[in-house]
């Protein structure tokens, strides 16, 4: 073999290793309540991707308390223009697509009108814990369920029913209900004391967002927070689950690759570039529970507006009526002077009409254009718990 | 014989070339087992309609296949052969097939459950694995996609081709299987084409039991790859172990053994090096080394073969990285034991198997595609098995009722672990050394972690060999 040929048969053989080492590189992974709590002991980041190098860091999603418990973060956010938050409970990486899974509500007959009306309860009058039977030690678990009720034979102890397998063994009726957001945790992890606000405008979040002692998987008591019904969607042919893209605002650094502001990201409201209304009868949106984190790429004169920096603008705001702590993280393409002819709309005097906000998905899409979303490996459920500027009412 | 065997090892060979060359000459099916792929079963001892000659001199080489060698330059039947069969047969399943159960929607469909349950031929093809639309992860046998109705089934057309080459210890060794399947809802007819084995194999020392081959060949782990033909199965069904243990692999091997005249007695070593491990190709690829690195496996055996009882124990072991990822890192494991017992018409015969998968990257391949998560996986379980030769001389050559029953335990990381068991029972009938009957009904029993469904099988199998 010539030398050449021998540079070509290494490169080849340097290509193809480098070919299977990406394939191993893609390994999936999902990090539950119970992984980002020892990664915030840890202090390392989660998710961690060649397109997300940065990765999550565990108090974004947790934060800890002296007591050694953690309690979970209210995320600022925009959407549709507006101010909004979510909670991260679960990341994942690598995965094309997520499915739901069924969680069953044990209940004493079916009531089609008012499922709940005979929840089945415990021997201290509780509602008996629900069932379910993908764990969170799973690749597979999702907290992205399908809730079905489960009707109990008459005089059965639901005290007894800690399975998936007890209830198909026994074949009961089951009736499928609506989608739900639950995560499991670990007990040390919990909500933060009431009233659970919105981090820059203090007023209260979702009531729904709330905390179970418990719930069965396999036998295994665990305990979880339900995080709110409807509030995604899903194929009813193969169960998978309908992304949202959620926003990272970010910039090109010196080697072109994206760099975060570390802004508050913006939820999508449907597919990329996609024009889809948001979905959202009586101010709850039906996405935003599971989402794809993309980079939103904006130009060098993209900054994100702080109060706290800009007083003549926090007047302005004050003089229309509008809290400054609403657009505290919002980010303008046209935030920063960079060249002599550029303008800072912070500083304009038409504030907050001078600028070019980046707090929709419409405006980061019609604004940056295709060339500068860029999809990432991870995905993050990410129920909405503020949308609109208020927190979301009901269940 | 086994002490003439022992104490004249040429003039056993003799015997067994004539009684090769019997069958060669009948155009038995089974002159492939003197052509070293694959060896019949010990269950085969009782079951005397496929054995050329019913000589006790026919016995041991049936019984291991590299148990002997033709002296050079013996010409015993031409050097290129073609052997065969068809395996016809009828099965029914109870619910849809399938052992998932109504109404549970869990994702993925197939780590719940045992889909090999449903098996209805000697491949362990299933009689459905429709899962309604679900996600499944990789975890599925093949299936006939005939669900809950019963069905006339054409299980396999098998063809082998070997060549012996004369005056040099060569031998070259090809079985293809044609399937035809009705490839389910709205897949019209399908019918693959499998290269089971390909395979060349040289016998390195004149007169000793020792081989090296190179190709696609049959398994060194364990004991059940002896019966994957339909002809020497002695039952229809695979036991639920199959789906670890018989898969054919592309590498090479080596074996080796010993005789002790004095002791009775053998000792043997089969070794491999392979692309993959001996999953069936339904759960890997086995043409290609994912990750580069080969898998490595061993059989160690002892067998006494006294005058009128012949008793064999061996103990497999395998390790590698798994073949259905792309990540060399990523272990399995596997071991086992196997005993057989052969005395007075009855075989006796079992296995145990454990095997642990480490988690693996990149996707999931199998021979049915690519998949999501090649999961952390661990199984562990037994087979037993007895059966009982009735012979008898004339068109009817023998009546062999059996049984099986296996209890598998096996988890994927994150799920319940399972536990399912399975009772088989079945007749075999051999008739002019040409045809096998066969019927058996599988009693499917989840006895922990998984619903309990309607998942027993009857299934007949029809074997006309040439």
């Amino acid at each position: 073999m010539g030398r050449s040929s021998s540079r070509a048969a290494a490169l080849l053989v340097g290509m193809i290793g480098g070919c299977a080492e990406n394939q191993v590189e893609n390994r999936p992974e999902i990090w539950t309540l119970f992984d980002i709590r020892e990664a915030l002991t840890a202090g390392d980041p989660i998710a961690v991707t060649p397109g997300y190098p940065q990765g999550i860091r565990p108090t974004e999603i947790l934060t800890p308390a002296s007591d050694g418990t953690a309690t979970l973060r209210i995320i600022p956010a925009f959407s549709e223009g507006q101010p909004a938050a979510y909670v991260m409970p679960e990341v994942w990486s690598h995965f094309d697509e997520v499915w739901v899974q069924p969680w069953y509500v044990l209940i004493t007959a079916w009531d089609g009108k008012s499922p709940n009306q005979n929840r089945a309860k415990t021997a201290d009058g509780m509602n008996a814990p629900p069932v379910f039977d993908v764990g969170p030690r799973s690749l597979f678990y999702s907290p992205l369920w399908l809730r079905y009720y489960a009707v109990l034979p008459e005089g059965a102890d639901p005290a007894e029913y800690t399975s998936a397998e007890r209830i198909f063994d026994e074949k009961l009726a089951i009736y499928p209900n609506v989608a739900w957001t639950y995560s499991l945790r670990p007990t040390d992890v919990r909500l933060p004391d009431a009233p659970i606000v919105h981090p820059y405008l203090q007023t209260p979040v979702a009531s729904f967002l709330t905390q179970s002692p418990a719930s069965w998987v396999d036998d295994e008591s665990m305990a979880y927070f339900d995080e709110g019904s409807a509030n995604f969607t899903f194929s009813t042919a193969d169960l998978v689950v309908d992304e949202t893209p959620l926003y990272e605002l970010a910039r090109r650094g010196p080697d072109g690759a994206p760099l975060s502001l570390g802004a508050p990201r913006v939820m999508g409201s449907g597919p990329p570039f996609a024009r889809r209304p948001a979905d959202a009868p009586n101010g709850r949106p039906r996405f935003g529970a599971y989402s794809r984190i993309y980079f939103a790429v904006a130009p060098a004169t993209a900054a994100a507006f702080d109060p706290d920096s800009s007083p003549d603008a926090v007047a302005l705001l004050t003089a229309a009526g509008l809290d400054p702590q609403a657009y505290r993280g919002r980010v303008a393409t046209n935030g920063a002077k960079v060249a002599d002819t550029d303008v800072a709309c912070f500083a304009a005097t038409d504030f907050p009409a001078s600028c070019n906000w980046l707090d929709s998905q419409a405006r980061i899409e019609d604004s940056l254009g295709v060339v500068n979303i860029i999809a990432t490996e991870v995905t993050a459920c990410s129920p909405l718990v503020f949308y609109a500027g208020k927190g979301i009412s009901g269940r | 014989m086994r002490r003439a065997t022992s104490r004249h090892p040429r003039v056993a060979l003799l015997l067994a070339a004539m009684a090769a060359a019997r069958a060669s000459l009948s155009g038995h099916a089974h002159a492939e087992t003197t052509a070293g792929e694959p060896p019949p079963p010990a269950a085969a001892a009782p079951t005397p309609a496929p054995v050329p000659a019913a000589s006790p001199e026919a016995d041991e080489p049936e019984a291991e296949v590299e148990g002997f060698t033709l002296p050079a330059g013996t010409e015993i039947s031409p050097p290129l052969t073609l052997m065969g069969y068809v395996d016809f047969g009828f099965a029914n399943a109870g619910g849809d097939g399938t052992s998932f159960p109504a109404g549970d929607n869990r994702v993925p469909a197939d780590y719940g459950v045992d889909t090999f349950a449903t098996a209805v031929n000697s491949r362990g093809d299933v009689a459905s694995i429709d899962a309604m639309g679900r996600v499944t992860n990789g975890f599925l046998p093949r299936s006939v996609n005939i669900g809950g109705r019963p069905s006339f089934l054409l299980n396999v057309v098998n063809q082998d081709l070997r060549y012996q080459a004369a005056h040099v210890p060569v031998m070259a060794f090809v079985r293809i299987q044609v399937l035809p399947r009705w490839g389910g809802d709205g897949a019209g007819n399908v019918t693959p084409l499998f290269v089971e084995q390909a395979f060349g194999r040289v016998t390195l020392i004149e007169g000793r039991e020792f081989f090296v081959a190179g190709g696609k060949f049959d398994s060194v782990f364990g004991i059940e790859y002896l019966e994957n033909s339909s002809v020497f199965r002695t039952g229809i069904t695979p036991s639920l172990f199959a789906r670890y243990t018989t898969g054919t692999a592309l590498g090479v091997k080596m074996f080796f053994r010993q005789q002790i005249p004095a002791l009775w007695s053998a000792v043997s070593i089969n070794v491999a090096g392979t692309n993959g491990t001996n999953f069936v190709e339904a759960l890997q690829p086995t043409d290609a080394s994912l990750t580069g690195v080969p898998v490595a496996s061993a059989r160690l055996g002892y067998e006494l073969n006294l005058p009128r009882v012949q008793f064999k124990l061996g103990a497999s072991a395998l390790r590698g990285p798994r073949n259905d990822q792309f990540d060399r890192e990523a272990l399995m494991e596997m071991y086992g034991f196997d005993a057989r017992l052969t005395v007075a018409g009855l075989s006796l015969s079992g296995e145990y198997v454990h095997v642990k998968e480490e988690e693996g990257a990149g996707g999931k391949q199998t021979g049915a595609g690519e998949y999501l998560i090649a999961s952390e996986f661990y199984a562990k379980g037994f087979w037993a098995q007895a059966a009982y030769a009735l012979n008898f001389h004339g068109p009817l050559r023998a009546i062999v009722p059996y049984g099986r029953y296996e209890r598998r335990n096996a988890w994927f990381e994150g799920f319940r672990p399972i536990t399912v068991a399975r009772v088989t029972a079945g007749l075999r009938l051999d008739l002019w050394g040409a045809l096998i009957l066969k019927g058996e009904y599988l009693f499917n029993q989840e006895l922990e972690g998984a619903p309990t469904v309607e998942n027993n099988v009857l299934t007949t199998s029809v074997v006309y060999t040439w």
